[in-house]
């Protein structure tokens, strides 16, 4: 059996890490932010704003916990700041992730081989594994909370503080990790304690002093928490930057300036306005669309997608669920429904419909309830059970090539200019012209078919240029003679400058072919920016 | 379980399902809407016989990684029509997905923007019902269940007009649940409870009419 798991997590790995430098094909935002910020801790001890060894971590439009920097600084430290170490964390800790799963599932009283199934499953699932291949902080997160899960059963099972006190440091590592979790950890750990209350209780009463050892180590994760959300905006800024209450299509309706009468109050209350939005947001979730074909989003909304399943385990889920409700443990079944109900939850409660990164913490309900089908598949003996794991292993397999395909050709096809693929080149352009000339512009504004987005490109200059963060610092967070702006054309010509924006924002019928030093594309060939000298132009 | 029919109990779920007031008022519009059916269903069928329906796979078969080689056959069948008509399969299913029922409806005359179909309290109940006519093996009401839904995804529209068959059966399976529970303290004050926003669901209906 432990042949099988090691050969699972080798399997999880390898999926994992094949060719993670380059697929996703291109750091996004948030992972150059994450790389940077640990690139400066491990240099100089200090994030790229120049606060020493902070907790929370001031990136572009929000606050990020800091569990994941720490682990990608580590990571840089190891391997050097390129896409690799700070993908890496997240290719280990995803692997790890199928461990902790098996043990789950076991502590959850499934047997040995069904346990495997699980971790196997969980080792090819597109969800996992298309959050395990780039850097974000949500995966860290599950990991903690199942192992949190797993832990606490244990601990209650064994009768062990010990455990327990592991227990409450992976959940609250979970908060400190990602957002979502500081809704869905709390809610979780209430339900957990109220269904083995009466175990508890008896650990109370037999070992009162080793049980002070879990609650201190909460306690002693919770109080900055706790101190940062009322002293310091930081911790706060991201909820309600991202809260449903910012989205215009409720906006609109709210009393901004009060209701015109009663029955308004009454019948439009602002209250009841923003649950049933809240609702909408919520049962956008449980869509047979989003889990089975689309929810990924790896392709346009008209083109065959990719769900955050596999379409082969839809009919296992189905006989999953059925197991689950008729099934004889009590636990099992709570415990399953308070999973698929707090899901979503902290996904739901903010601006985006059907946030696959945010509703992470959802996948071990889904876990749980695959394997319980299995299971009970198994339990069935069946006479023909042989051809059916064949047939179902071909499908799978066959399901499986469909992601692959889908992951590393159609994904960056449709959505390179998405994942900012082009900065890359654009920035170590910049980095090896800017002695050549007075300045360097390098366009924040891009989009194949217009300029539609809205990018951040002094990461990627501070990235792939590997500034020092103390350079970095002492030119008061600028980098010299490189300036982050879309072109003025008529002005810019008149200087020593090389400009590298997109096609649009030149004047192309003007310039001469030998301006333009470079052109970058996107994936699917379509031009993303060129780089166009005003040297020839004075000439 | 009591035989015969609780009408008490199904008036008080029917109070809950504010769609049909909107249907008593809009009956002439919901008969329009059938007797579009049988084009709209012949448009779908077309659509899924057609070549249209490859389009989009055709372009993906180009920028696929199997899509040269000795591996061509695999490239046709990621991206080809049995897919396609898996993928149609999903959307179908996806009729079945709670939203539409519970909260969005589809903004026409029979659903109004306002209010949701049937109040959202009773989706738990409906999915109990669900399973408890598993349980008392009635196959022949999921199978019509499942019939009318498909019904309603071949007029090619999620519209509420053509989901009402499919919906009456929803109700049949909350009240199904419902009889279950009944019997339960918590069951009866939380029928309560659904029964009251129900009736305030109703006079939002009443007042967002009237506006």
């Amino acid at each position: 059996m432990k042949k099988i798991l090691i050969g699972i997590f080798l399997l999880a790995f390898f999926i994992r890490i094949a060719y993670v430098g380059s697929y996703p094909l291109s750091l996004s935002m948030d992972e150059l932010s994450i790389g940077y910020n640990a690139y400066s801790i491990s240099e100089i001890g200090m994030d790229e704003w120049g606060v020493r060894y902070p907790l929370v971590f001031r990136s572009l439009s929000d606050y990020k916990p800091p569990v994941s920097v720490y682990l990608v600084a580590i990571s840089v430290r190891l391997f050097g700041l390129n896409e690799f170490s700070v993908r890496f964390p997240n290719v280990l800790i995803g692997s790890l992730s199928v461990l902790v799963f098996f043990g789950l599932l076991r502590e959850l009283k499934f047997n040995k081989t069904i346990s495997l199934v699980g971790a196997a499953w969980l080792a090819i699932n597109p969800w996992h594994v298309f959050y395990s291949r780039a850097g974000f902080e949500t995966l860290i997160a599950l990991f903690f909370v199942i192992a949190g899960i797993w832990f606490f059963l244990r601990g209650v099972s064994r009768k062990s503080s010990l455990i327990l006190s592991l227990s409450a440091i992976a959940f609250s590592l979970s908060v400190w990790t990602y957002h979502a979790e500081r809704i869905y950890v709390p809610i979780l750990v209430f339900i957990l304690v109220v269904l083995k209350r009466k175990e508890l209780l008896v650990m109370l009463k037999a070992q009162k002093i080793k049980l002070i050892f879990p609650f201190l180590t909460t306690i002693l994760f919770a109080a900055p928490f706790i101190y940062m959300c009322v002293f310091a905006g930081d911790t706060t800024a991201r909820a309600f930057s991202t809260s449903l209450l910012r989205d215009f299509h409720l906006t609109g309706s709210l009393h901004a300036h009060g209701y015109s009468d009663v029955l308004d109050m009454i019948f439009n209350n602002d209250i009841f306005l923003i649950f049933r939005h809240f609702l909408g947001k919520y049962l956008n979730y449980i869509d047979v669309e989003f889990l089975f074909k689309n929810g990924l989003h790896l392709t346009l909304p008209e083109y065959p997608g990719m769900g955050l399943l596999y379409l082969v385990d839809l009919p296992v889920v189905l006989v999953g669920v059925c197991s689950v409700v008729t099934h004889k443990s009590t636990f099992l079944k709570k415990i399953t429904l308070a999973l698929f109900f707090l899901g979503p939850l902290a996904a739901a409660s903010t601006l985006d419909e059907q946030h696959t990164l945010r509703a992470l913490t959802w996948l071990p309900f889904w876990g749980i309830i695959f394997v319980s089908g299995v299971d009970y598949v198994v339990k069935q003996r069946i006479r023909l059970i042989k051809p059916v794991v064949a047939f179902y292993s071909l499908a799978l397999l066959l399901n499986f090539t469909y992601f692959a395909d889908m992951y590393v050709r159609q994904f960056p096809y449709f959505y390179s200019e998405l994942w900012l693929y082009g900065y890359k080149e654009a920035s170590i352009l910049a980095c090896a012209e800017k002695d050549n000339y007075d300045y360097i512009v390098l366009t924040d504004t891009f989009g194949q078919d217009g300029p539609l987005y809205t990018g951040v490109p002094y990461e990627y200059v501070l990235f792939y240029c590997n500034i020092h963060p103390s350079e970095f610092l002492a030119n008061g967070r600028k980098i010299p003679k490189i300036l982050m702006r879309r072109p003025d054309w008529p002005s810019d010509v008149k200087k020593d400058m090389l400009v590298i924006a997109a096609p649009y924002d030149f004047p192309l019928d003007q310039i001469d072919q030998k301006q333009i030093v470079k052109t970058i594309s996107y994936y699917n060939g379509k031009k993303a920016f060129i780089a166009v000298t005003t040297r020839l132009n004075e000439e | 379980m009591q035989k015969g029919i609780n009408y008490r109990l199904l008036f008080l779920i029917l109070v809950c399902c504010p769609f049909i007031l909107s249907i008593t008022f809009h009956f002439p519009d919901f008969v329009d809407a059938w007797v579009a059916y049988p084009k709209l269903a012949q448009d779908k069928v077309q659509y899924l016989l057609s070549d249209g329906l490859l389009a989009n796979a055709l372009e993906m078969r180009q920028t696929n990684m199997y899509g040269s080689g000795v591996i061509f056959y695999l490239s046709k069948l990621l991206y080809g029509k049995p897919i396609l008509y898996i993928s149609e399969f999903i959307s179908w299913l996806s009729y079945f997905s709670p939203r539409f029922y519970f909260q969005a409806g589809d903004a026409s005359l029979f659903s109004t923007r306002f209010v949701e179909p049937i109040v959202f309290l009773l989706s738990p109940i409906w999915v109990f019902g669900f399973f408890t006519s598993i349980k008392l093996r009635k196959f022949k009401v999921i199978v019509l269940y499942v019939a009318f839904t498909l019904l309603a995804y071949m007029s090619g529209k999620r519209e509420f007009a053509y989901l009402l068959p499919a919906i009456m059966f929803m109700i049949y399976f909350i009240y199904l649940g419902s009889t279950r529970l009944l019997p339960t303290r918590w069951f009866r004050r939380y029928l309560a409870v659904s029964v009251v926003y129900g009736v305030y669901i109703l006079l939002r209906l009443a007042y967002a009419i009237n506006i």
